[in-house]
């Protein structure tokens, strides 16, 4: 289902109730639309501190909040002390509530009662956009010791961006307020704050729509969102990709479908990707990086991740490295590939001040390297090329990458940069490691002024937006000397009009073979043709040697590499594992993950329309499936899950009917029938239309109960006047079994008992007399590989055995 | 019902078997008068085929227990059952329909030889175990019987070997048969450490039955 076909359906239905609403009252002439609502949490006080913190757009702002009984209301009031700057003041975002082009009411009960500040000063309600961008929007002259009212009106103006939005109270603004801290730093405190106007916009749809990633093809990795940068990493058997979250600012106009183009200034996350099979991807989310509510609040942006482990002080650590935009990098520590996140720093990794990078222009793009032997290295940079070298040297060699050692911490450097001299060198260095060579990769620049004006570049020098290589036996040594080619060309060679900007690649070896990951519009281009917006799709190719240890020049497709294994149903795993979807997105909800535990994310697949789909490449069922179980959240009525196989029209092997309580996760089942081997499977979502139907958590598919065709009998025997039972079974199986007897008067375990052979025990009771009995018998085998236990019970019936 | 009836009845089976086989006889003969005509008298007699017997044998007839795993509270005296092979040279179709064969053991009191107070054949415990039982899985060695000293290591099967226990079974002797099956058994005395010293003996009588 389309955005625009829903959203016709949703203004219909508005329509039908505004007929209503005039019809019983015909008072109203004023267009129907919602009340106004006061946008502000806990505008009072009387919750304490929840919603606000203090003004922190400046490094130098700071002040303590303290809630207080000098309220003008109720009974709490917020209390501001020890303020730094004069921005430095109670603060609440109101991001994603407030709008451009609307106007608001703002209402604030202010007071100052030190002495020896002016009888009367003058406050103002102020909003930071975000960056340098503050707009005063309501002031009042307060007089000492009595409460002053905020009450006023704004509008924010039609052009603002208002994707940072947040509200906070200060005094005007000077330069060195510290020279006189009674006139500008005065204790204030602060009561009944309301911003009432139109109520929040419902967040604008990101759903992909389109089938990005087509069934059968494994390029791009995933049709749900986007992803740039990606940057692969191996732990535990498992395959991790990290990407620049180009998600993050795409908003697709709701009747074009069309975005504006990407804003890498949006972006403060890195997506997190896995899988065991390189074509069925788990979505993990976003990990918050940057940004005020980031994981390292003191950097604005995360582009372009970089991912390493080490054991440190004995524990096994995860780093993410990442830039923070231009100017910097940084790293954050992960407990896991995916998390719990902290931050060691309090300021960035890589900045001005690293020795060796004062003339790198970009001092981003960093990826890590821990060797063989424990060393580890961080490679960085990019950008326009030094202008103090002639023009040529600015094109062909313009020197703007580093190598520079890290800390055995991984969170601090050591020493001084190295220069990397890759030839039309632009961003987005990495090194592997192979057969003892150390590879450099990077993407090379388009040429213009930043590189001393378009040239020719020397022969077998890249070209523009290409990923050229060197080949080293020093990670920190890469002379010119050491450039070994092109590796990938310009990826509109093979994905056409629409792509070809900016690439970043990685290199890993995962199971003996070693992928290359690069990026390219190419979801973009499902949804918008060839004019695209610039979100980039994480792909990823198989990486061949040459006998000298060259690289063969990759070839991009949309086929991608082939599956390393099938897709293990008969556990529980995360419903936002895909090998194809169409029309579905993924959200993080509270709790931990079923599959990867529980200080893991836990994400569900939301925005299931009717007609919407997911679907898993290559499931291996072996001997057969026996059920299927989603754990599920109905949104509406009526919503159903039908399993299908190999197809999206495939046959329906079960049909999950989502009939449970409206909004509350469950567990349903559904049984499976004559469905055995390797099969696509395509999960197909129905319901009623213009509706979200459900959200899905988790699958979990079930064997069949097979059964070794073990036959068993049980006997009563006389032997010298005493009973005896005879418990014989046989094997009628095509592999060994073991076989357990066990009866009242004993038991008996007969391993690995051939295929057509028995196992057979007589048990003596030791008496003349049984009652009428049972024995118990249990063999244990293989079927297709699945260790099966199969038990039968065998009646007997009562003896006597004469004297 | 002991073998030896069963034994009978078998043979006495086989032998109206015989003579239910024909002597064979030539054809007819013509002769002209005045011929001078021979007769050629031919008989085939096949051999009597002796009808099969299932039988037991024991390896030898003695055996000497040394003390071995002896506790500050037990004494323990251990050696190895002789081995016991049933033979069976019968073909199918001459075991009885649902018959299994089975061999069991019981041990007399410990005597001394100098008057000492006997030792229970309660005290006396073994261990089957089977030597080559084929490839059928139908023949089984009995289960562990316990010395009266002991802990039940099955149900109630700390009682010594005096009842009769199990040493060696069939579950059927038709799927069995013929065959030769073999079987010793670990065998252990465990007496009161204050057990009086001397030599003692005792008879382990093994019976075969079907």
């Amino acid at each position: 289902m389309t955005p625009h076909l829903r959203r016709a359906t949703r203004r219909r239905v508005t329509a039908i109730a505004a007929a209503g609403v005039l019809l019983a009252g015909f008072v109203s002439a004023a267009p129907v639309q919602a009340a106004d609502t006061n946008l502000i949490v806990n505008g009072g006080f009387e919750e304490g501190l929840t919603g606000w913190f203090v003004n922190n757009g400046n490094a130098t702002d700071a002040a303590t909040l303290t809630p207080t009984t000098d309220a003008y209301s109720g009974a709490t009031a917020v209390h501001v002390t020890n303020r730094a700057t004069t921005g430095s003041g109670p603060m609440q975002d109101l991001s994603g509530k407030v709008q451009a082009g609307q106007t608001y009411a703002l209402s604030a009960r202010i007071k100052y009662d030190n002495p020896e500040s002016p009888a009367t000063k003058q406050f103002f309600a102020t909003m930071h956009y975000g960056g340098g961008t503050y707009t005063n929007l309501v002031s009042v002259t307060a007089t000492r010791g009595q409460w002053a009212h905020f009450n006023g009106q704004f509008t924010i103006p039609a052009s603002q961006g208002v994707s940072t939005a947040r509200l906070f109270f200060e005094t005007p603004w000077t330069s060195n307020p510290a020279s006189d801290p009674n006139l500008h730093l005065m204790d204030f405190t602060l009561d009944d704050v309301s911003v009432v106007g139109a109520p929040p916009p419902p967040p604008a749809s990101k759903t992909i729509e389109v089938v990005g990633k087509l069934p059968g093809e494994h390029n791009p990795l995933i049709g749900h969102k986007f992803g740039a940068d990606g940057y692969g990493f191996v732990h535990d058997g498992r395959v991790y990709m990290y990407m620049t979250n180009d998600t993050q600012g795409y908003a697709p106009n709701p009747t074009t479908g069309v975005s504006p183009g990407i804003n890498y200034g949006d972006i403060n996350q890195i997506t997190v990707i896995s899988t065991t099979d390189m074509v069925n991807w788990t979505d993990h989310g976003e990990v918050p990086v940057a940004g005020p509510n980031g994981v390292a609040p003191f950097t604005n942006n995360s582009w372009a991740p970089g991912m390493a482990k080490k054991v440190v002080d004995g524990q096994e650590k995860f780093f993410l490295y990442y830039a923070n935009g231009g100017g910097s990098s940084n790293v954050i520590t992960g407990a896991s590939p995916i998390g719990p996140w902290t931050s060691e720093r309090t300021s960035t990794l890589i900045d001005g001040r690293t020795p060796g990078a004062e003339a790198v222009a970009w001092k981003f793009d960093p990826a890590p390297f821990v060797d063989e032997d424990g060393e580890p290295y961080l490679y960085f940079g990019g950008g326009p090329a030094s202008t103090s070298m002639p023009a040529a040297e600015r094109f062909n060699n313009p020197k703007n990458l580093r190598a520079i050692k890290l800390g055995e911490d991984m969170v601090s450097t050591e020493g001084t940069a190295a220069v990397v001299d890759a030839p039309v060198a632009f961003e987005a260095a990495q090194v592997f490691k192979r057969d003892g060579k150390y590879y450099l990769s990077y993407s090379s620049h388009f040429g213009g002024n930043d590189f001393g004006g378009n040239q020719t570049p020397l022969p077998g020098y890249p070209g523009g937006g290409q990923i050229g290589y060197m080949i080293s036996d020093d990670p920190m040594s890469w002379p010119k000397e050491t450039y070994a080619g092109v590796l990938f060309p310009n990826q509109s060679q093979f994905f056409g009009t629409g792509t070809g900007g900016n690439n970043h690649q990685s290199v890993f070896e995962y199971e003996g073979k070693y992928y290359f990951t690069y990026h390219a519009p190419t979801l973009n281009k499902r949804i918008n043709g060839n004019t695209t917006q610039g979100y980039r799709s994480p792909h990823i190719q198989e990486l061949a040697f040459n006998a000298d240890g060259t690289i063969q020049q990759v070839v991009g497709t949309y086929a991608g590499v082939e599956q390393v294994r099938d897709f293990d149903p008969y556990r529980v795993f995360e419903a936002e594992t895909f090998g194809w979807s169409k029309g579905i997105a993924t959200v993080k909800i509270d709790g931990g993950s079923a599959e990867f535990g529980g200080s893991a994310p836990n994400l569900v697949v939301r925005d299931i329309d009717n007609g919407d789909w997911t679907a898993l490449s290559s499931v291996n069922f072996g001997a057969g499936a026996g059920s299927v179980t989603a754990n599920v959240r109905p949104l509406v009525a009526g919503g159903q899950i039908q399993v299908r196989l190999d197809e999206l029209t495939g046959p329906v092997v079960a049909t999950i009917p989502v009939d449970s309580t409206i909004g509350e996760w469950t567990e349903l089942t559904a049984q499976l029938d004559g469905v055995s081997g390797v099969h696509d499977v395509y999960f197909t979502y129905s319901g009623p239309a213009g509706a979200d139907l459900f959200e899905l958590d988790t699958w979990q598919f079930t064997a069949a109960t097979a059964e070794l065709p073990v036959t068993a009998t049980v006997q009563t025997r006389c032997i010298g006047g005493t009973v005896y039972l005879a418990v014989q079974a046989r094997n009628g199986h095509d592999g060994p079994v073991d076989i357990e007897l066990e009866t009242a008067y004993g038991k008996r375990t007969v391993a690995a008992v051939a295929p057509g052979a028995n196992a057979y025990q007589q048990f003596n009771t030791r008496t003349a007399t049984v009652a009428a009995g049972s024995a118990t018998v249990r063999a244990t085998g293989s079927i297709d590989g699945r260790t099966v236990t199969t038990t039968h019970t065998v009646n007997h019936p009562g003896a006597t055995c004469g004297a | 019902m002991d073998t030896g009836k069963r034994r009978q009845l078998l043979a006495a089976g086989a032998a109206v078997g015989l003579l239910a086989g024909a002597v064979a006889v030539g054809s007819p003969a013509f002769a002209e008068p005045g011929d001078e005509a021979g007769v050629e008298v031919t008989v085939e007699i096949e051999e009597i085929r002796e009808p099969g017997v299932l039988a037991m044998s024991v390896a030898a007839d003695s055996v000497m227990l040394s003390e071995d795993g002896s506790t500050l509270l037990v004494r323990q005296f251990t050696g190895t059952l002789p081995t016991v092979t049933v033979t069976d040279t019968r073909t199918p179709d001459e075991v009885p329909e649902g018959a299994a064969w089975a061999v069991l053991g019981s041990a007399t009191d410990f005597v001394g030889d100098a008057e000492q107070a006997p030792i229970g054949a309660g005290h006396l415990g073994w261990k089957p175990k089977l030597i080559d039982g084929g490839d059928t899985g139908l023949v089984s060695e009995g289960e562990e019987v316990v010395t009266v000293l002991d802990e039940p290591t099955q149900p109630g099967n700390n009682v010594g070997l005096v009842d009769q226990e199990l040493l060696v079974s069939t579950f059927d002797s038709g799927a069995v048969t013929p065959g030769e099956y073999t079987v010793d058994a670990d065998l252990f005395l465990r007496t009161p450490a204050d057990v009086e010293a001397g030599a003692y003996t005792s008879t382990l009588t093994l019976s075969l039955f079907e």
